[in-house]
Parts: structure tokens; sequence; C-alpha cells
């Protein structure tokens, strides 16, 4: 039930919030914000009901859906899946705090927020496969509209490559999963689209689904389509342009919840139901054993170098979002508890942190109207406390240990050094230039003589310091005690088949 | 007991940061902010003299090496277990004293020194903040909480170097200590991976702490583990600017003064020779002469350049390197003790030596520019001209004869001079520094190497050209005539907060203080390759297994310097060459009986190498930044017209076929169809549209006349 | 008077429905419009009173007795309610389009003409 309300309360929302009068726009973003609070009451709860000693699938809801095809609706939680469920809810009331200042048809625009709520939590929840793509798909049509309509100069362009690029991922991998669908059985009246069904099949040997062959080309259409998400390199290029031209809400959601999908279907899917796939990519041994490992590594250089090269403060930030998910796709590739915790975690703090950046550079973008960083300079002087969150932020996302960043990066890397040496050597370049990026960024922005062009700049306000407290709260806490994620999903983790 | 005392240790400055950071987010200036971080320290200080004092009567502790006292999980994930806890031993305990010394005069000194500055709350705020993680790295008993501290410690760096940050200079110094240090820590992160992976663990003491572990070694793995030593090593490298990596620490002297002397002359940069220190039981030979090599080179490289110097700081700092190369140097000589005591009373006499030129600075710098914090606008007519880059307050050329305005200043740092170039008998630099040399003659002797022989010689070169700068500082600065005398005009002496400071640091220097800590109450550890490469097992004498009763014998190799031979070689050898090093400067530089000049003129080569560091900053910066940046550039130029015009090319290509084929078929067959149709439908409805006329009654009208009709057909039909 | 027969009430009502017919489709205000239309829904109440007198109710055909078709009159109440609400519809149509033509002339508010 738990859940259940949790994904529909906002698609209700979204649509009382379509109902306020037009003069009455004010009320439409209470409205929406109450109606978000909502999902994060419920997901607090669902964090204390959430027993975390259990390896069982909780809060599970099942009813028929489609019974020609045997398609369910099959929606339950584990501990990755309440994590990433909490992450999204935070991050609801806070989106909608930064979207205060849109004037254009506010009311559409909370209500495609909200649509897309839904459609995050239920993906997050959905235990059938066929349920779990159309959340999938669900996200995608609000956020070609937020982007497309409430972008910036090039949002049509940014919001239709996001929508062509997603999609052409999806098609392969619905193609993928309707394979899956038919292997699942011989016999039509038994096919179906259950995860934790399709799950055992594939583990149970001498069946269709458990087939090396099989699974290495189910494997390769699901990762293309979440590589699409994440974005794994050379996937990636939606992501700057997209990010650029989005409001600041919508980057917040895009950096933070989205870019998970992508890698929650990877641990889901991909790791959980395909394990030869996996296995053949990341065994290291054979052309292609060192695959996904390679495409981590190349995410982590490849990222933070672009990331150096820029001068747009957002897609800076758009880079190193690349950067950092690369440690999530080395640590999963490394299939073993430390390295897939650290990447959970690191999706987590990714999550916490991106969300951070994206509002600052939303802060500094509302009063400056650019986002050139060079052409900033010593604004530290005139917005100390904006600088002190942003040096946070940016501290936490070099990995400065004693804050969230650090443990998620430490704890990938050291698992995957036991099985990829080199890359994971090669890997720390990353850690070096993602420092230099971020540092050169703070001293062109904040430090040095003030550009008299900011004399009279405001300093960040009530409301922004309340949309970045709980996430740098949450960025100090998960970087002092960590347990308070792990503990979480700790037996997911060992439930996975690591190696 | 002890656990409590770490704890208030650590909580009192993170509370204090604690508070500055809150009450700051909520728009309120903690105006007091200078009493609570410095009333935070003083209870620090207190809490680890008490420990001290606990360690003092209480051998069990300092016997057993590495008492780890406290842990708890800090990440459990069934196999993986990476567990924090606290360590106390006898290193530790004199380091969380040392530190919570230095740090709290280095407070009361700049309650005066940073007066009147407008960041003043920020300033003591961040100091309790590096307080707070230096004692955590030495509080930590395994490498993650060390290199957590290690990295916290590289923040407050960062920010309090940059702490002016209106000044290009400090922005860009800061961004360059940290990002130079992270180099090094990347290295470090490596050889703590490849410990974990190996060992499972980063705990270091302990039955299954990794000195356990790694006597389970075969001697096959005596390579690896040098790599993973030397790597760790790296961490330090960065840390303590060694060379190649020292760069970093004569920019960080843009930061305030006191700064430099707690971070970047006491206990950050030490903590690379603490961290070495604590790895020394995994040291291998290899890995020891890597170090010893590093340290050595970095400590005469150091000391030639701080010879050409004219900033003040920058002297000292040059200096701070080439001290902490002395200490890198006695650890990879084997010798712990004599790494860790030069280490404790290089704290005092440097930060002495900072705080004075911090007072000295102070003194001049109020007489040009009252409290203008760090900016200096040369419009005055008046003005003392910069002269290359540096502040006109901190460079040499414009003082001397100062001690007759700054009489205090100028003795507690003849006290520090004296002992740093290693004066005999009365100053505790000259022990520390005998105990080094000592320490690197014994090894060569023993081991008849070529390269330690060097490295003595090396470091007693060293010796001499650091007595030589030293004194050059001194008589620039404090005798002579006055060469600038507007400047000498306003000079005075500094207030009282800032005078104490400097006297209790000058009565530490003494020797009685640091002989009584360090000396008698560290332990040697045994070291890993004497377990495994049977061909140095005749070294193993030296460092006597532990647990015998007697301290003193179990380090007899070093606790009884002087005794034998190598030490009294090494201690004649080093009174020469400091006396030769001060009677060169005292000839060039008081008597003037030889011309600095002239003979700078006559080897303008060496002159303009040691004038420009050896080039190393313009490698770097001509080089491997821009190299990076170059790389960056192509990287971003790649992926915005290649593999993005790449994605848009196929979007193009798919567009253009798409919509020949679909064109194709729509011009001749779809068109046609549908224009038909929509012709049609256009003629009709241009027609029809006539009867919109829009007037109701029109309407209304036909529908009557439907009715009627209607009634008239169904009539007519039935 | 008993003499008047079910005939008498539908040619009045026919009458009315006629004038009503004639004032909708002549009148040029369109209150008299409004008018007209209530004259015919009017006509129509006299329609249903009248058969509701006159015709016997089917569901009391089976007691044998004479007795009101009640029917008619509930439909007529039903007619009256509707042409209330109709009416205020139709009012509050008007005084729109009053704001926006500054008149109320079918002629002249035909901005639907095609």
């Amino acid at each position: 039930m738990l859940l259940t309300s949790m994904i529909f309360i906002p698609l209700v929302g979204a649509i009382i919030v379509l109902l306020v009068p037009r003069d009455r726009e004010d009320a439409a973003k209470w409205i929406a914000f109450l109606v978000t609070l909502i999902p994060l009451f419920l997901a607090v709860l669902l964090y204390f009901q959430y027993d975390p000693t259990s390896v069982e699938i909780q809060e599970v809801v099942e009813t028929s859906w489609i019974k020609a095809f045997n398609i369910r609706y099959h929606t339950g939680v584990d501990g990755l899946s309440v994590t990433l469920i909490l992450l999204t809810a935070l991050l609801g009331p806070i989106c909608v705090g930064a979207s205060w200042k849109i004037e254009k048809g506010i009311k559409v625009y909370l209500s495609l927020f909200l649509l897309l709520e839904t459609g995050m939590i239920g993906f997050f929840c959905a235990l059938d496969l066929f349920l779990f793509y159309v959340f999938f798909e669900l996200t995608l049509l609000p956020m070609y509209f937020l982007i497309g309509v409430w972008g910036g100069p090039r949002r049509e362009y940014a919001a239709i490559k996001f929508f062509l690029y997603t999609l052409f991922g999806s098609v392969l991998m619905l193609i993928a999963m309707i394979a899956v669908y038919l292997n699942s059985s011989v016999d039509p009246g038994l096919r179906t689209f259950d995860i934790p069904t399709l799950i055992s099949l594939a583990q149970t040997s001498g069946h269709a689904l458990a087939d090396p062959t099989f699974q290495i080309w189910a494997f390769l259409g699901f990762f293309i389509g979440f590589a699409v998400k994440v974005p794994i390199f050379p996937f990636h290029t939606w992501l700057p342009d997209a990010h650029v031209e989005a409001p600041t809400a919508i980057s917040v959601v895009l950096a933070a919840i989205l870019l998970k999908m992508g890698t929650y279907g990877l641990v889901r899917i991909n790791f959980a139901m395909l394990p030869a796939g996996m296995d053949f990519f990341t065994n290291g041994l054979g052309r292609w054993g060192n695959a996904l490992a390679i495409l981590g590594v190349v995410n982590i250089i490849y990222g933070s170098l672009c990331a150096l090269a820029q001068t747009d403060f957002k897609k800076l930030v758009a880079y190193s979002s690349i950067g950092h998910m690369g440690f999530v796709i080395l640590g999963l590739a490394a299939r073993n508890e430390a390295g897939v915790t650290g990447a959970i975690l690191q999706m987590l703090n990714h999550g916490v942190i991106s969300a951070m950046l994206f509002l600052l550079v939303g802060v500094v973008y509302d009063r400056a109207h650019h986002r050139d960083i060079n052409g900033f300079g010593g604004l530290g002087a005139k917005m100390p406390i904006y600088t002190g969150i942003t040096t946070l932020a940016f501290m936490a996302s070099l990995g400065l240990p004693g804050l969230s960043g650090f443990v998620g990066e430490a704890l990938s890397l050291l698992g995957a050094y036991s099985k990829f040496q080199l890359l994971t050597i090669l890997s720390t370049i990353g850690i070096v230039v993602g420092a230099a990026y971020f540092l050169w960024t703070l001293q062109r922005v904040f430090l040095g003589d003030l550009n008299p062009k900011y004399e009279a700049i405001e300093e960040i306000n009530m409301r922004e310091i309340a949309t970045l407290i709980p996430l740098g709260v949450l960025t100090i806490v998960l970087g002092i005690w960590p347990h308070f994620a792990i503990e979480m999903f700790r037996n997911s983790v060992v439930g996975l088949p690591l190696q | 007991m002890i656990v409590t005392f770490i704890f208030i240790i650590l909580i009192c400055p993170l509370a204090s940061f604690t508070f500055f950071a809150i009450s700051s987010l909520m728009g309120r200036k903690s105006s007091r902010q200078d009493l609570i971080s410095t009333f935070a320290m003083l209870i620090a200080f207190a809490c680890a003299f008490l420990l001290f004092m606990q360690v003092l009567g209480n051998p069990s502790i300092y016997k057993v090496a590495g008492a780890s006292t406290h842990t708890t999980d800090w990440i459990q994930i069934d196999n993986v277990s990476l567990p924090m806890g606290f360590l106390f031993d006898s290193v530790t305990s004199i380091m969380l004293l040392v530190v919570t010394i230095v740090s709290s005069l280095v407070h009361i000194f700049s309650i005066g020194y940073m007066h009147g500055d407008p960041r003043y709350p920020r300033f003591f705020a961040y100091l309790s903040l590096f307080s707070f993680s230096m004692l955590f790295l030495i509080v930590a008993d395994n490498l993650l909480g060390i290199y957590i501290g290690w990295e916290l410690v590289g923040l407050c760096s960062y920010l309090l170097i940059g702490f002016w940050f209106e000044k290009d200079s400090a922005a860009n110094a800061c961004k360059k200590a940290f990002l130079t240090t992270r180099v090094g820590d990347v290295g470090m992160f490596i050889g703590m991976m490849m410990l974990f992976t190996k060992f499972h663990t980063f705990t270091l003491f302990g039955e299954n702490g990794i000195f356990e572990l790694v006597n389970n070694l075969e001697s096959s793995d005596l390579t690896w583990l040098s790599i993973a030593g030397i790597l760790i090593f790296c961490g330090a490298i960065g840390k303590s600017a060694q060379f190649p990596l020292h760069t970093w620490l004569p920019d960080a002297m843009e930061g305030p003064t006191p700064v430099s002397a707690l971070i970047h002359a006491a206990t950050m940069v030490a903590a690379g020779v603490y961290l070495a220190a604590r790895m020394f039981p995994i040291l291998t030979d290899v890995s020891s002469l890597f170090i010893a090599y590093v340290g050595g080179i970095t400590a005469i490289f150091a000391a030639t350049i701080a010879i050409v110097r004219w900033d003040i700081k920058r002297v000292l700092a040059y200096s701070t390197v080439s001290q902490l190369g002395y200490m890198m140097l006695a650890i990879g000589a084997g010798s712990y003790v004599a790494g860790l005591f030069h280490l404790t009373t290089h704290a005092f006499f440097k930060a002495l030596l900072f705080l004075g030129s911090g007072s000295v600075i102070h003194a001049l710098h109020v007489h040009h520019n009252d409290h203008d914090d760090g900016h200096h606008d040369d419009e005055h007519s008046d003005q003392p001209v910069e002269r290359d880059g540096i502040p006109p307050e901190q460079d040499m050329r414009n003082m001397g004869g100062l001690r007759h305005k700054m009489p205090v200043t100028f003795w507690t740092m003849l006290i520090a001079t004296l002992s740093i170039s290693g004066v005999p008998f009365f100053f505790s630099g000259f022990w520390s520094k005998d105990e080094v040399l000592g320490a690197t003659l014994e090894r060569a002797m023993e081991s008849g190497s070529a390269h330690y022989y060097i490295l003595f010689f090396m470091a007693l070169v060293a010796a001499g050209v650091t007595a030589l700068y030293m004194f050059r500082l001194i008589f620039l600065t404090f005798t002579g005539q006055p060469r600038d005398q507007g400047m000498y005009e306003h000079a005075h002496e500094s207030p009282k907060s800032m005078i104490i400071p400097l006297i209790i640091l000058a009565v530490l220097s003494f020797p009685i203080v640091n002989k009584w800590s360090v000396k008698k109450y560290i332990e040697q550890p045994g070291q890993v390759h004497n377990h495994l490469a049977p061909e140095h097992a005749n070294q193993f004498v030296l460092y006597a297994a532990a647990g015998s009763a007697d301290h003193h014998d179990s380090t007899s190799h070093t606790a009884h310097k002087g005794h034998s031979p190598a030490h009294n070689i090494a201690m004649g050898l080093s009174i020469f060459v400091a006396g030769l090093g001060i009677l060169l400067s005292a000839l060039f530089y008081h008597w003037k009986t030889f011309s600095a000049e002239t003979i700078a003129n006559k080897f303008r080569g060496v002159h303009r190498i040691l004038w420009n560091k050896y080039f190393i900053d313009e490698f770097y910066d001509g080089i491997i930044v821009r190299a990076t940046i170059i790389g960056a550039k192509i990287f971003g130029g790649i992926d915005k017209y290649l593999v993005d015009g790449l994605v848009n090319l196929v979007a193009i290509i798919v567009n253009y076929i798409v919509a020949f084929l679909v064109g194709l078929f729509d011009n001749k067959v779809v068109d046609f169809l549908v224009n038909s149709v929509a012709g049609v439908t256009w003629k009709f409805g241009g027609r029809v549209r006539r009867v919109q006329t829009g007037v109701i009654q029109n309407y209304l009208f036909v529908i009557l006349t439907g009715v009627i009709l209607l009634i008239i057909i169904f009539r007519l039909l039935v | 008077m008993s003499n008047i027969t079910l005939e008498h009430y539908l040619l009045i009502s026919s009458i009315l429905f006629t004038l009503g017919v004639f004032a909708v489709l002549t009148r040029r205000n369109a209150i008299t419009i409004l008018m007209g239309i209530e004259l015919m829904l009017n006509s129509c109440n006299i329609n249903f009173i009248a058969f509701s007198r006159f015709v016997k109710s089917p569901t009391t055909v089976g007691a044998g007795e004479v007795s009101l078709a009640i029917e008619g009159q509930i439909m007529a109440l039903f007619v009256i309610v509707l042409a209330a609400a109709e009416a205020a519809v139709f009012l509050a149509i008007i005084l729109s389009i009053y704001r926006e033509f500054n008149s109320i002339s079918p002629d002249e508010t035909n901005t639907l003409k095609g």
C-alpha cells in the first residue's frame, strides 16, 4: 500500500495542480510542494518499516494487469530501491522549491514534474519487466517537455536529442525484454515478465534463459538501453546539452535520479538477471573480459578531462557527472562486495552531490544570468555563505574524505583494484583531474579580485539555503557514517551474483 | 580513560569549527570566535598533556607498539570490514603534545597578528578545523583513517593559504598546494589499495594488522612490498613537500604567517614524516633507500635555493623543505627515532622562526598600510617598491638593524636559529640533527653501502648550508644599518599576545624538553625486510626485538648518541660544518669582508639557477600543466566535434535517408490521394461555408423549416 | 363548463407556441428572443398539464379507477425549473455578449460567420 500510494499520489497531485485557477498560481506551487512532501514522508516511513536484515523483497503489491501476456502489476522494494526511493522523494520538495521563480506556465510545469516523480518512484519499485519498462518510458515524456518548453535557448535541439537518444536505447532494451519474455518458457501461457522469477530462471542451469550466448546478447540489449541513460561513453553526448538547456530543478532531477535509473537498471537487470552475460564482460579474461571496466575508466578519464576544458559552469558539472558515473561502472565491473557497495554508494552520493552542484549553479545563474566561468571572479568576498556551500559541494564531489563522495569512490576503487589493477591505477588520473577542474573553477569564480560587474550581487537567500541544507547535511553525515546507507542495501549487494 | 581524553582532544576543535559554520549559515557573525577556538585548543592541550604524563608514568603503554584502544566498524559488508579506531602509543602521545602546543601558541599569536582582519572569526574557525584534522590523522589506527585526516589537513591548508583570496598569488598558491599534494595522495591511495588487496585490512597494528600480516609474506613478495611502500611514501612526498613535489610549499607562504608556522612548518608538513615513520615496519631495503634519497636530495636541494632568497618567509619555507628532507633521510636510514626526534625539535624552532618572521612582518606592515588585510596598494609616494614580486615588508633588502626595535623577537629568533643551525650542546636542533647524521653514517658503515655514504655527505653539506642561510637571515634582518629608514622608523615590538608565544617556543628550543620527551620513550619497531631477506639479517641486530624490560637496551643503537664511533664522527663533522656555515655567513653579511654580489656575479649561471629554483616551477607550469590543459581542450574538442558530431551526423543521415524514401512514397502515392481528397473537401467547404451566417435566427429558421418539412414528409409517408 | 375539452387547451398552446417561434425568429433583441423561448416552453407546459388531466394514467389502469396522470405534472415542473436555469445562463451569456459587442442584437453578433 505504501508503495502504491507513493507512486500514485504525485499523479493525483499532478491533476490537482492542473485544476488550480489561473490567478492563483502561487497556490499551485504550495500544492505541488505539499504533494511532494507526502512521498517524502512515506519514504521515511518506508525507511523505518523496511527490515534491512531480511533478504526478502518487502512491501510487495501484486495484482494481475494484462492477462493475455501474463503481465502483472508487481511492485516491491529491496535495500537498493529503498535507498534510491528515499533520494527521489527527498529531491521532490527540493526541486519544487528550486522552481519557485519559474513564471511561464507554472501549473503545467509542476504537474509534469509530479508526473515525472510518479515515473521515477514507480521505476524503482517495479518488479515486473513490463511495468519497469512502462515507468522507464513514463519519465521520458515529461522530461522531454520540461526541457523542450522551459529550457534555454537551444531547448528544442536538446530535448529532441535527449528523447531520440533515450528512445534508441529503449528500443534495444525492448527487444531484449521481449527476447527474455519469449525465452522464459516454451509454453506461451507460462511466459512471464516477472523479474524475481526471471532471475531465478536465469540461474537454473539448462534453462533457455541461462544459456550464455543468449545472456550475452540480452545483456548487450539492456546494456545499451541503460548505457544511454547512465550515460556511458560514447552514448553521453545528450547529457551536456540536456543539462545546459534544462531549467535548474530539471537538471537536478536529471543528474540525481535519471542517471541513477541507468545504473539501477544495470544492477537490477544486467547484473542480477544476466549473470553469465555480466561475467562475459567483466571476468577480466579474453577480448571482452575487461570491456565494462574499460568503459568505466574511459568515462572517468574522458569525463574529467572534458570537464577541465569547459567554460560553461553547467557543462562542467555535467561532464563531472559523466566522470563520476564511471566510478559506478568500475565498481560494478569488479563484482565483489567492496566494488558493488562502492558503486551503489556512489550512485546515492552522486545523486546528492550533483543535485547540490546544479542547485548552486542555478543560484548564481539567477543573479548573473550567465554561466561563463571566466565571466565571474572574486565572488567569495560578496557571497561568503554561497562560497562556503559551493566549496563543500565541490570538495564532496572531488572526493574529499569526511564527505560522502569519498566513501563511494574509495570503495569502488578498492573493489576494482583487486581485479583490474592497471585500469584502476589509470582511473586515479581522474581523481587528480577532478580536483584540478573543481579547484580551477573555484578560483575563477570565487577567488581573486572581485569582478566590478558583481559589486552588488545578492547573497544566497533563505529559500535557496533551505533547498541546499538537507543535501549538505546528508553529504556530511554519509561521509562520516556511511553505515546509514550501507546498512540499507547490504543484503541487496550480498544477494547479487558476486564473484 | 585514554579514549575519553582522545575524544575530548578531537571534539574541542571540531565543536569550535561547527559553531562557526552553523552561526555563519544562519547569517550571524560569531564575534568571539577567537576566544572560542583558542579556549578549545587549550583544553585539547591540557588533555594531551595529561595523556603524555600518563605515558610517562606507565611503561606498558609505550612498551607495546601500537596499542589500539578503541575500534568501531566504519564500513562493514560481509567480508569487507573497515574498522576505525584510535591508536595510542608513545609516538601518538608526543605528536598530540607537539600539535596542541604549537596550535595553541599559534592561536594566541594570531589574536594579535590577525587583529582587524575582516575575516578574523573565519581564520580561527579554519585553524580549529585544521587542528581537528591533524589530531585525527595522528590518532587514527589505520591507513584509511590516516588518509582521511591527511586529506582534511590538505583542505584546511588550501583554505588557509587562500585566506586572502583577493590576491591572485594566494588564489594560485592554494590551488597549487592542493593539486600538488593530491598527486602524491593518489600514489598513496594506490599503495593503500595494494596493501588492502593483499591483506584485506587497513589496520596497522594488532593481530590482524598489516604489520603482523606482513611477516607472512614470501621473500618473492619483496619487490611488491617495496613498490607499495614507495607508493605510500608518495603521499608523504606531496604532503611534506619533498623533491620533486616540493614546489607548493614556498608558494604556500601566501597564507597568513601564523598559518605558515602551524601548517607549513610544524605540523601538517611533518605529517609526511609521521606517515613514513608509521609505515616503518613495512619499509624494505629498496623503499628505505628510496626514502633516504628523496630526503637527502631534498635537504641539500632546498637548502641551496634558500641561500639566494630575499623574502624572509621564502627562506624559512625552503629551510622547512630542507629540514623535512632530513627527517625523511633519518627514516630512510633506518632510524625511526631520529626522524621523529628531529620532527619534534623542528616543530618548535621552526614555528618560532615563522612566528618571529610574522612579528617582523607585522611590525613593518602596520607602518605602511594600516590593517589592510593583505592588500598592498603601492600608490603612496613613500612606499617602498615591490621587487621581484616580494611584498616590501617581507623583503630582507628593506630590513636591517631591527634588533634595536624588536629585542624580544630578535633574541627568540636567534635562539631558534642557533638551534636549527646545529650549534652544539645548548640547543635542541643540534642533538636531533646529530642524531640524523649519526644514524645515516652508522647505516653507511654497517651496510658498507656507498649510497649511504653519499647521503651522509649530502646531509652534511646541507647542514652547513643551513647554518649559512639562517645566519644570513638573522644578519640581514636584525643587525647592521637599516636599509629602509622609513620602515625602520615605524617598526615596533609586537603586542604581548604575539611575544608570549615566541618566548614559550624559545624555551622549548632548548634541549632538555625535547630529550626528555622523544628520545627516551619511542621504541623502534622491527622492519619487514629483516624477516624476508636473509642477506640483510645482520642489520637486524640494530633493531633488536622489542620486549626487553629496559628500553635503553632495545634502542641501544640510537638511544646512546655519541657512544658509537659513527656518532662521534658525525657530531664532530656537524659542529665543524655548522661553524663553517656561520663563519661564512658572518663574513658575507655581517662583517662584509666579501661581497655577496660579487660572488653572485662571478657565478652568474649558478645564481640564476638557484634564483629560479632549478626551473622546476617553469617545468611544471610550462610542460605538465600546459600539457594537461591542452589535453583537456583536445578531449573537449573531440567530444564536441567528433563524438557529438558523429551523433549529429548519424541523425542527419538517418533523417535524410528516411525523408528521401518516405518522400518518394509520399509524393507518388499518398500525396496524390491526400491531395485529391483535400481538394474536393476544400472546394466543397468553400461553397458550404456560406450557410454559416453567424446569425442565430437564420439557424433557427432553418431548423424550423426542417421540422416543418419533416412533418410534411412524415405525413405524406404515413 | 364541462365542454372545455382537450382540443381547447391544445389550440391555446399552439397559438402560444407559434407566437414564440415568431418572436424568436424576427425580434432584433436577444431579451425578446428569450421571451419567445419562454413562450414556447410554457406552451409545452400547457400541453403537459392538459394531457395529464385528460389521459388516464397507465399505472392505475389495473385498478379500474380514473386518476390524474401525475407524470405530466412532474414534467411541467421540470420544464419550469429548466426554463429558470436556462434563463439564468441565457442572461449571463447576453451580458458577456453585451460587453464584447456593445449590442445584444443577433444580427451584429455574427462573428461565427463562415
